[in-house]
Formats: structure tokens, C-alpha cells, sequence
């Protein structure tokens, strides 16, 4: 932890999520229109550029579009997280099984996991959600079974190379049981890269869960979520270019936080750093 | 009796090929050995890389399962032990391994790396334990404030005396050193083999040393047992063996070993061996070092000679050749009769490649 914050860069990230968060939070207190932010409209005040009343201008039904994007700011890393979540607890236990007990079962789990990274994960998504019903649950299902493959093939790799290193070994033959080796000595090798993977595919996803948004496939309107929004000005993007272009902004500042944040993981949790 | 016994350990790896992961074939590591260990005895295994070394240290300790043969550890079959007693013999037997960087956790500080072995038997309270951690780490010459240190502030001649530690913290029996000092520096060398032959004294430890080093092994064994191709040639008692080695292979591996004197290191004789070692899948037909012999004929092309004493009556000296070098009176010949003893029961050993 003190390693991560002595990088300046993760600081950087960790403050701006942080800073996400608490906006996201507080937002009824901070959006100067609450209800717009949830959704009124409000049609005598269409299309107003950026002004002293509305910071960053209005839309298309006259909501103030930066009350509209604090309210967006509790969506993305709510999604991000619980998609991660799930992909870990589907991910890491059959990867797991798979490197350690190896041969049929192996065969078996990658197998699977080989059917779904073959097909494009957003493609696969986008099926997945217009099968289920749009809605920002069946979104965040829709990603978790796209993305868990990943950490099940990242955790099965290291789990085998983790299993016949020589101190595993040395563990056997001390009479560490199966699981307590697993527990001990193996589970503990793939905490740092599985950490470090997430939080640089947080922001992979929080875009992934924008985009189903963008095309409709997400957040209904209306929800105040970035991607729908900034579906929602695409039409107006040569007139009022505000009503797109604020949202896509607060969209790349948070992932590139995401991105600083995971860099900083890395480095941080890298064995040969630790003091 | 023996603290250790290996009768007709085989170890075959399949090959596997295809989509449908058939065995096509075996590679043959270790083949049909045997060898016993009195209690207090250090035997050293040598042998080329891939001759089978480690893979016989491995089943030895039920780490790898062997395909074939027994082992027996003071009067227990190791291979048909139950759970239970196999917790039981985990305490005996142990095993230090060659690479000091791959056989240390690098997430463990030292004191839970040698305190491991202490908690998965309940040996003692966690104050008691850490007590006997501390000693463990004077004993092998470290002391007791590296405890709270990560593998990667040690230097490698530390980091395997860590390795001895976590080797010894269940005071065993049998200690397996594969390979202990080959990835160490030429100047730490020494001092672990020290270490290592201060602990035999000390405790009474019998040690199976794995090395492809003769000199290292020379000075630490008291039989040494040279392997070539997953079966042993020749084992004997040390000095024996280095004076008057009997097989033309460990000739030809001594006749490597530069002496330290110019004199004689001028005149030394060295025989050079054709070829390669063959693979371990497709073994030769026969004596599996006939094709690279000086002296191979057509019986050694047709069946494996078997392990036998040629030299005098009651010598521990066995080998596993038609043609021995024998020693009388001091001169040295090579008969061109086979030798019967060789020959024995050679055709009721297993064909080849027989699970």
C-alpha cells in the first residue's frame, strides 16, 4: 500500500476515482438540478450552450447536462466492480482447479473458455443482452459472461507454472496437504497479477458497459449514464456539441484513472519490490 | 539392516501425441535400479543431465508416483504407504533441491519457509516453533535475525542454506540433495558441502547426493552409484570406484575429471566417447551404452548385463557389464570372454517398454 502511494501517477488515479465516488455519492446534493438529473425534463431550456445557470449546457430536453453527468458518475465503477467481482468468482476458482488438477478437467474448463474468447466479447454481449432484455443488470451479466475466460485462463497459468515450482515441491514433501498448498502457496502467487489484471480491465469494462449503453443495450432512458447520454447528443454533436462531448470526457478521465491505478498496482505488488 | 532399500524402481513418462493425447510412447528416466542405504552412509548418484538422477530422488520421496519397483524406508514401503503414514514418513525423509532461487517461496519470510514444515506436523507451540526456527538458522550458520527476512535479501549460498534449514527443521533421517551446490558459486561450494557433511556428523544423517560433479561427490560419499540412461552401471564403495573403476563409462566420466597436479594432469589419459547419449525414449537395444562403448560386441547389442560383482569375492563393488576392467595384481585388463555374471537372469528381466 505505502508503495503504491509513493507513485505519484497512482495517486493521481486512486484520488480521481476516489473523487468519482464521493460525487457520485453526494450527487444530490451537488447536481445544481437534482430531478433533472434523475430525468425531468425540462423544455423551455433546450439546447443552451455552456453559461453561467448551466456549466455545461443543457440537452435536448433541457436538462442541465452537469447535473446529468453527476448523477452518471454513480453508474460506471458501481458496474465496473460487479462485473469484476463476478468474473473473479467464476474465474478464479475454475482456473484454479484447472492448473492444479490438471489433465480431463483441464481439458475440459479451457475448452469452454476457448468457445468464448473465440466469438468478439462485445459482439457476444450485445447478443447476450438483446437474449436477456436491455437493463443495466442483465448488462453487467452480459459482461461477466464474456469476461470471466480471461481470469480463468490467467489463473490456470499461473497455478501450473506455481505447481511444479521447487518450493511447492518442498511443501509436499513436508506433508502440505493438497489444499493447504493451494491455499498457501499458490492462491497466494495469483492475488498480485489477478488484482493488477482487474483493475487494468476496470476500465475496459466500464467503456464495454457504456458502449451496450450507447447502442441502447444498457441504461434506459432516463438514466442519467454516460453512454447513453452521449448517444443521446450524437445527434445534436455539429449544433451542441456539449450534450456529447462533456460526458466522453468524465468517461476518459475515469478510465484513465482506472488505467494509472492499475499501473500502480502492478508495480506495487511486484514480490522483488516488497521491504 | 538398510535405512533405505530400492528394488526395480522404474519410472516411465508417456509421451503423448495427437489431439486425442494417445501414448505413443515411453520415455524410460529411470529403469529397473536398485541400491540400499545403511543408516549414517552417504550415497552419491552421478550421472550425466537426463540420466535419471533426479526423477529416482523424486519417486524416491513419492513425489513423482514411480511405475514400477519398491522402495522401502526402514522397514515401511514407501510406494503402498497410506495417508497416514506417508504423514508419518514425510518427517523422515526430505530433500534439498538444486536451484536456491526456485525453491524458496518468494512471498515467505524466512521464518514461515523453515517454520512450514514445523506447523503442518503441530510440532510444538507457535512460541516453541519460532524458537526452533531460530536455531534451525544458527545451525546451518545464518542467525536469528534473517528470520524476518524475504528469499530475495539473501545472496545464493544463503538462500540454500535456508533451503538445508527448512530441511532439517522436522529432524529427519534421510536427507536427498539434489544437486545441493551445482548452481552455487565455485567459493560457496565448499562451504555447503561443509555444512552438509558437519550435519551428517552431528545428527547421523544419511544423505542420497544427486550430482554430476565426481570430485564433489567423491569427497562426501561412501558409495557411489553412477547412472547412465535411467539404470545404473556401476556402485561401489567410493574409493573403489574412483581407484578402480569397472565399467568403461565411469572410466571414461573419471578420465574427465582434471587432477589438480601438472604432473600427472599432463599424462592423464582421457577417453573421449563418441556420440551422444541417446534418447531416453527409444533406448538401444541390449547394453543401453553399447553403441558409445570401446569395447561393446555383439552380446552387449542383444541383451542389458545386469548388475553384478566381477572383482574379488565379497567386494560391494557390482557392475553392470560383459566386459569388465578387472584388477590383478595391480594391472589392469579387460577380458574377451563376457562375463557370466552379467549375463544372469538377464532373460527373465521385463522386455522393454512393459507397463
Amino acid at each position: 500500500m505505502r508503495l503504491l502511494f509513493s507513485d505519484r501517477l497512482a495517486c493521481v488515479g486512486v484520488a480521481l476515482i476516489v473523487v468519482v465516488l464521493m460525487v457520485g455519492l453526494l450527487a444530490p446534493y451537488l447536481a445544481p438540478y437534482p430531478e433533472q438529473g434523475r430525468g425531468q425534463s425540462n423544455l423551455t431550456e433546450r439546447f443552451e450552450a455552456p453559461n453561467g445557470q448551466h456549466l455545461l449546457g443543457t440537452d435536448n430536453y433541457g436538462r442541465d447536462v452537469l447535473s446529468r453527468i453527476i448523477y452518471g458518475a454513480r453508474i460506471p465503477l458501481v458496474m465496473g466492480g460487479a462485473v469484476l467481482i463476478g468474473c473473479l468468482g467464476v474465474g478464479v476458482p475454475l482456473g484454479g482447479v484447472a492448473g492444479y488438477y490438471g489433465g480431463r478437467v483441464d481439458e475440459a474448463i479451457m475448452r469452454v473458455t476457448d468457445v468464448f474468447l473465440a466469438f468478439p466479447s462485445v459482439l457476444l454481449a450485445i447478443a447476450l443482452v438483446a437474449f436477456i432484455g436491455p437493463s443495466l443488470k442483465n448488462t453487467a451479466i452480459a459482461l461477466i459472461i464474456c469476461w470471466w475466460p480471461w481470469y480463468a485462463r490467467l489463473v490456470r497459468g499461473i497455478t501450473v507454472s506455481t505447481r511444479t515450482r521447487q518450493y511447492v515441491e518442498s511443501a509436499r514433501v513436508s506433508g502440505v496437504s493438497n489444499l493447504t498448498v493451494v491455499r498457501r502457496h499458490i492462491l497466494p502467487a495469483t492475488i498480485g497479477p489477478v488484482v493488477v489484471s482487474a483493475s487494468l480491465d476496470l476500465g475496459a469494462v466500464i467503456i464495454s458497459a457504456a458502449a451496450l449503453s450507447f447502442i441502447g443495450l444498457g441504461a434506459q432512458p432516463p438514466t442519467a449514464e454516460w453512454g447513453l447520454m452521449m448517444n443521446e447528443g450524437r445527434p445534436y454533436i455539429l449544433d451542441a456539441w456539449w450534450i456529447a462531448t462533456f460526458p466522453a470526457l468524465a468517461m476518459f478521465v475515469l478510465v484513465l484513472s482506472t488505467n494509472l491505478l492499475g499501473d500502480g498496482l502492478r508495480d506495487a505488488l511486484d514480490p522483488r519490490s516488497i521491504r | 539392516m538398510s535405512l533405505l532399500e530400492v528394488r526395480g524402481l522404474k519410472k516411465y513418462f508417456p509421451i503423448k501425441s495427437g489431439v486425442l493425447k494417445r501414448t505413443t510412447g515411453h520415455v524410460y528416466a529411470v529403469d529397473d535400479i536398485s541400491f540400499s542405504i545403511d543408516k549414517g552412509e552417504t550415497l552419491g548418484l552421478v550421472g550425466e543431465s537426463g540420466c535419471g538422477k533426479s526423477t529416482t530422488g523424486r519417486a524416491v520421496l513419492r513425489l513423482i508416483q514411480a511405475t514400477g519397483g519398491s522402495v522401502t524406508f526402514d522397514g515401511t514401503d514407501v510406494m503402498a504407504a497410506s495417508r497416514g503414514e506417508m504423514q508419518r514418513l514425510r518427517r523422515d525423509m526430505q530433500i534439498i533441491f538444486q536451484d536456491p532461487y526456485a525453491s524458496l517461496n518468494p512471498r515467505k519470510r524466512v521464518r514461515h519457509i523453515i517454520g512450514e514444515p514445523l506447523d503442518i506436523h503441530g510440532i510444538g507451540t507457535e512460541a516453541e516453533r519460532k524458537r526452533q526456527v531460530f536455531e534451525l538458522l544458527e545451525t546451518v550458520g545464518l542467525s536469528a535475525e534473517h528470520a524476518e527476512r524475504y528469499p530475495h535479501e539473501f545472496s545464493g549460498g544463503q538462500r540454500q542454506r535456508i533451503g538445508v534449514a527448512r530441511a532439517l527443521a522436522l529432524h529427519p533421517r534421510l536427507i536427498i540433495c539434489d544437486e545441493p551446490v551445482s548452481a552455487l558459486d565455485v567459493s560457496i561450494r565448499a562451504q555447503i558441502i561443509n555444512l552438509l557433511e558437519d550435519l551428517q556428523e552431528e545428527m547421523g544423517l544419511t544423505y542420497v547426493f544427486i550430482a554430476h560433479d565426481l570430485s564433489v561427490v567423491k569427497h562426501l560419499s561412501d558409495r557411489v552409484a553412477v547412472m547412465y540412461l535411467g539404470k545404473i552401471v556401476e556402485i561401489s564403495d567410493s574409493n573403489l570406484l574412483y581407484d578402480r573403476p569397472q565399467h568403461p563409462y565411469t572410466e571414461a566420466l573419471l578420465s574427465a575429471v582434471p587432477i589438480p597436479d601438472p604432473e600427472t594432469e599432463r599424462s592423464r589419459r582421457r577417453i573421449i566417447l563418441e556420440g551422444d547419449v541417446p534418447s531416453p525414449a527409444n533406448p538401444p537395444k541390449g547394453c543401453v551404452f553399447h553403441p558409445r562403448c570401446p569395447r561393446a560386441q555383439e552380446v552387449c547389442t542383444t541383451a542389458m548385463p545386469r548388475l553384478a560383482v566381477s572383482g574379488e569375492a565379497g567386494d560391494r563393488h557390482e557392475v553392470a557389464c560383459f566386459f569388465p576392467t578387472r584388477y590383478e595384481d595391480g594391472k589392469r585388463t579387460v577380458s574377451d570372454t563376457p562375463f557370466e555374471g552379467a549375463s544372469l537372469g538377464a532373460a527373465d528381466a521385463p522386455p522393454i517398454g512393459e507397463d
